[in-house]
């Protein structure tokens, strides 16, 4: 196990270009993740919290967005100066999870021919030839086989075998976030990317859910990053925490300190909107999430603060440390 | 006691017939009974928020509709404001949907794109009251302001809205005709959390204002706890515990109800300390079609008795004062209505 970190991202901003003009998703996002830490991202829709785990994983559609500025180094390697081929091999170390298990999933064909197709293309060094040539050898195919079934029993999925014959419509959304858990850790992963994987989930499916990814994230000794705008989940499962509000990170620390004593208004804000098993009264946050055409200068939060100055609407507050890993970017911790 | 009774069902079932052929020379068609609710006895009273929770697939959207009379129950009666309602047609069901109205599930599907604000918030008036365009106007605007929306927006379309302003108009279209019951179903599971805040304190205000009875239907226990005054939860159309919110959240006594409540992921130590210990469910919610008589929970029922496999699902059995459940293992006084005896004696349904 090496210690530096797996995941550097240093001043990261995305524009989208639109036939509107330029939209300004993702502003100064800095964020690390060490070795066998699991990071949380939490925000509101349209916070930019996917665009920022959506560009790490390299599958950010690019004529729209376009990277402004910074650098993300990933397992020490700058991700904007490699190759195509350098990036595919690096990104089969990272094991994605994404939102919606019912959309991810290709209807059409069953569940075993979607892995196997995908530890074939893995094995063929990812060439088109080879692949085509691997997936008609029988044998290469039941090795395949074998191998999903085996991924799927390890995440406690019983008879593996009929699950392979399956189509996705037929598995209910518990057990399609599991085949596609099953996937993602599939490469023997060194990074797992969760964004909200389990939005879709009921309650108890839900914590069955996060038990098994916080289980093969400890057994793998993994780093996560896990995108959510459910504070409790985060609390469950990551180790620290960066709060996300218009396109930049207002807020991050330790997730239970954080949500526990938050700093900035937003954040407060955020816990205090949560309705609690505790009761008490509800906050709220007024007015709407900023518009990235012509974002607000200055603190891209200050026309919903309520403790806003006016130095806010004039200059963007950098990220001020305020104790062991607690950073937020507000003026009032000048 | 009665005559605070809103809204009573007794033995409500609503059961879905369904024939699946699998390829065209499969000639015996599969034929499934849906049971989406069984046996629900409930009521309603007068100005309390009465929440009904459970997970996808256990029938509570489906309770929402019979209550609001969108379908048709398979057998069961249903009283409101001491009538019997379980049948009416014509005059009396446009009343009845007069004075229950149901907020849908999504905002965004549930108002129509093409209209504008105006006229997707005049429609109830235009169909209901008969009124002059300047009166009905007046009303459009009063019904914005009641939901903290600005007046310009009544010549926007859905599409010009966020999802809380949304979620406002449809609770504006449904207060329109001033109803006194109010079905909400997941008022708020599709809105950010500061938003939601908002609503939740919208609807407080405005059962305040217009002394509204709500029912809550969602999966969101957090919000239960805060809003509600009793409880029902469901599973596979059962009820299997119903009770004051209080009862509920701090002694759980349906296996169900502890799992349910020990999944909530909650955000400060003090709450974790309120929720029973963890407790993982194996398995899934199954399918409701073609469920045996059973209790339905047997199947992920983390302590089960033979009896529960093998005997008739328990019935639901008070183990206080307005607290009931519906487990075998529980032992105490069968839950009676003495208007459930009443119907029992006339017969079910058709």
């Amino acid at each position: 196990m090496r210690t530096e970190a797996i995941v550097v991202i240093r001043d990261l901003g995305i524009d989208f270009e639109t036939i509107d003009g330029v939209l300004r998703v993702v502003q100064g996002v800095s964020l690390t993740i060490g070795p066998g830490e699991v990071i949380g991202i939490v925000g509101e829709t349209g916070c930019g919290k996917s665009v920022t785990a959506k560009m790490l994983l390299g599958i950010l559609p690019m004529p729209p967005a376009r990277v402004r500025s910074g650098e993300v180094i990933l397992f020490g390697r700058n991700l904007f100066s490699m190759g195509y081929r350098e990036r595919e091999i690096l990104k089969q170390q990272i094991g994605y999870i994404p939102q919606d298990p019912t959309s991810s999933l290709n209807p059409v064909f069953p569940i075993g021919t979607l892995m196997t197709d995908m530890l074939i293309w893995r094995r063929s060094g990812q060439r088109m030839r080879e692949y085509l040539w691997m997936r008609r050898d029988r044998k290469r195919v039941e090795e395949a086989e074998a191998d999903a079934a085996e991924l799927l029993r390890k995440l406690y999925i019983p008879d593996p075998r009929t699950l392979l014959r399956k189509y996705p419509m037929e598995l209910s959304g518990g057990m399609k976030q599991r085949v596609l858990l099953a996937m993602a850790l599939s490469g023997d992963p060194r990074l797992i990317v969760a964004d909200e994987p389990t939005t879709a989930l009921d309650a108890t499916t839900q914590k069955r859910t996060l038990a098994l990814i916080q289980e093969k994230i400890h057994e793998g000794h993994l780093a996560g990053l896990y995108i959510t705008h459910n504070l409790g989940v985060a609390r469950l499962l990551c180790h620290r925490t960066y709060v996300m509000y218009g396109g930049t990170v207002v807020e991050s620390g330790p997730t239970g300190i954080l949500l526990e004593n938050p700093l900035h208004p937003y954040t407060r804000g955020l816990v205090q909107s949560i309705p609690k098993l505790t009761g008490g009264v509800l906050r709220g946050i007024e007015g709407q999430v900023p518009d990235y055409l012509n974002p607000p200068a200055g603190c891209r939060f200050h026309p919903r603060c309520e403790s806003r100055a006016a130095k806010c609407e004039e200059e963007a507050p950098p990220m001020l440390c305020q104790g062991k890993d607690r950073w937020v970017a507000c003026w009032q911790y000048d | 006691m009665a005559d605070s009774i809103l809204l009573g069902t007794q033995d409500l079932s609503k059961s879905f017939f369904r024939k699946q052929r699998k390829g065209i020379f499969h000639f015996r068609a599969d034929r499934s009974v849906i049971e989406a609710v069984k046996g629900v006895t409930l009521e309603i009273r007068r100005n309390e928020n009465f929440a009904v929770v459970g997970e996808s697939g256990s029938g509570k959207t489906t309770l929402g509709f019979l209550l609001a009379k969108v379908l048709s129950p398979t057998c069961g009666r249903m009283e409101f404001e001491g009538k019997e309602v379980t049948h009416i047609q014509g005059g009396a069901l446009k009343d009845y949907r007069r004075r229950v109205q149901m907020v849908f599930q999504d905002p965004a599907s549930s108002l129509n794109p093409y209209h504008t604000i105006e006229s997707i918030l005049s429609l109830p008036l235009r169909i209901y009251e008969p009124m002059t365009r300047k009166e009905r106007e007046r009303k459009v605007g009063e019904l914005l302001e009641a939901v903290h929306l600005p007046v310009e927006f009544r010549k926007r379309k859905p599409s010009a809205l966020s999802g809380g302003q949304k979620q406002r108009v449809a609770l504006a279209r449904a207060l329109a005709l001033r109803p006194v019951l109010c079905i909400l179903d997941e008022p708020t599971s599709a809105l950010d959390v500061s938003v939601q805040a908002k609503i939740l304190q919208l609807l407080q205000e405005l059962k305040d204002k217009y002394a509204l009875t709500f029912v809550l239907i969602t999966h969101d226990l957090v919000v239960v706890r805060n809003m509600a005054d009793r409880v029902a939860v469901m599973y596979l159309g059962r009820i299997v515990e119903l009770g004051r919110s209080e009862a509920i959240f701090e002694r759980p006594r349906h296996p169900y109800t502890q799992a349910l409540l020990s999944a909530i992921p909650v955000v400060t130590e003090e709450e974790k300390r309120m929720l029973p210990s963890d407790i993982l469910l194996e398995g899934e919610i199954p399918s409701p079609a073609n469920q045996p008589p059973t209790c339905p929970f047997r199947s992920r029922c983390p302590d089960r008795l033979d009896r529960c496999e093998n005997s008739l699902c328990p019935d639901l059995i008070m183990v206080e004062n307005e607290h009931w459940v519906r487990c075998w293992r529980i032992e105490g006084k069968r839950k009676f209505f003495p208007a459930e005896a009443a119907g029992r004696k006339e017969g079910d349904g058709p």
